[in-house]
């Protein structure tokens, strides 16, 4: 597990950089007359976007999760660049139907529900898949975690000299 | 597409195994901060604690993403260009 974990590391580090670097990049940055508290809060909103997505896409799309976090984040692209469509269903109101499935197929429901409402996917899976792909949801989570970290310090210990 | 993936995963029966499940449990046990360290030997730790504890920490880490991010945006905020510097020999070094 170690060399993968690291490889995934220098994965998630590249593309998380690259998405940073394009967000601050010049040209996504012009629109500043903005207040500076609203342009900060926005950014970070990328910022985290970026983060999970790059995380998922470092993970590679064998794993449920991150197929599920990336078409996601891809409805959520399209609902920012178009109106809401009048037939769209948020996901959380889709998510509530099958999750009233899987409580009625399963009596491990309970705290599995919660996990499931946490998991990118998670709704949609059995019990077994479920923790599986928990397990791997909480590794990446934690190496991202450890890595955001590592360029936020890195960042803010240059940018005092 | 989705019923495409459950019918592959639920190979011939319905669920898995009561063992196979407490594998997948001592599995996720292991990851935890909170748990690892417990002993399974002297005193399993009851499948719904593990699980409770699972979403306390995948709670924890998606705070702490939330608060990176604000950090993050705000030191890009400081130094433009020599952030922008800073990204491009990391991405370098990557």
């Amino acid at each position: 597990m170690s060399a993968t974990t690291e490889q995934l590391e220098r994965n998630f580090t590249h593309r998380f950089l690259t998405s940073l670097r394009r967000i601050n990049s010049p040209d996504s940055k012009t629109t500043t007359t903005h207040a500076a508290g609203l342009v900060i809060r926005r950014r970070s909103l990328r910022i985290k976007r970026a983060a999970y997505s790059s995380m998922a896409r470092a993970a590679g799309s064998h794993r449920a999760w991150t197929r599920a976090l990336l078409s996601r984040a891809r409805s959520q692209r399209r609902r920012q660049q178009h109106d809401v469509h009048p037939n769209y269903i948020p996901p959380a109101q889709r998510r509530k139907s099958s999750v009233k499935r899987a409580a009625a197929a399963g009596r491990e429901m309970g705290r599995a529900g919660k996990l499931r409402g946490l998991v990118p996917g998670g709704s949609r899976m059995e019990m077994g898949q479920l923790l599986e792909e928990t397990a791997h949801y909480v590794q990446c989570l934690a190496v991202q975690v450890r890595v955001m970290q590592a360029v936020a310090d890195h960042f803010s210990s240059s940018s005092s000299m | 597409m989705s019923s495409r993936r459950s019918r592959s995963r639920q190979s011939g029966s319905s669920r898995i195994s009561e063992d196979q499940l407490l594998d997948l449990v001592t599995k996720l046990q292991q990851l935890l901060p909170e748990l690892r360290n417990s002993r399974r030997a002297d005193k399993q730790v009851p499948a719904a604690k593990v699980l409770q504890e699972t979403c306390n920490y995948i709670r924890s880490l998606h705070r702490e993403v939330d608060d990176l991010s604000e950090r993050l945006s705000g030191l890009l905020e400081t130094t433009d260009s020599a952030q922008a510097a800073l990204i491009r020999s990391l991405l370098n070094y990557n």
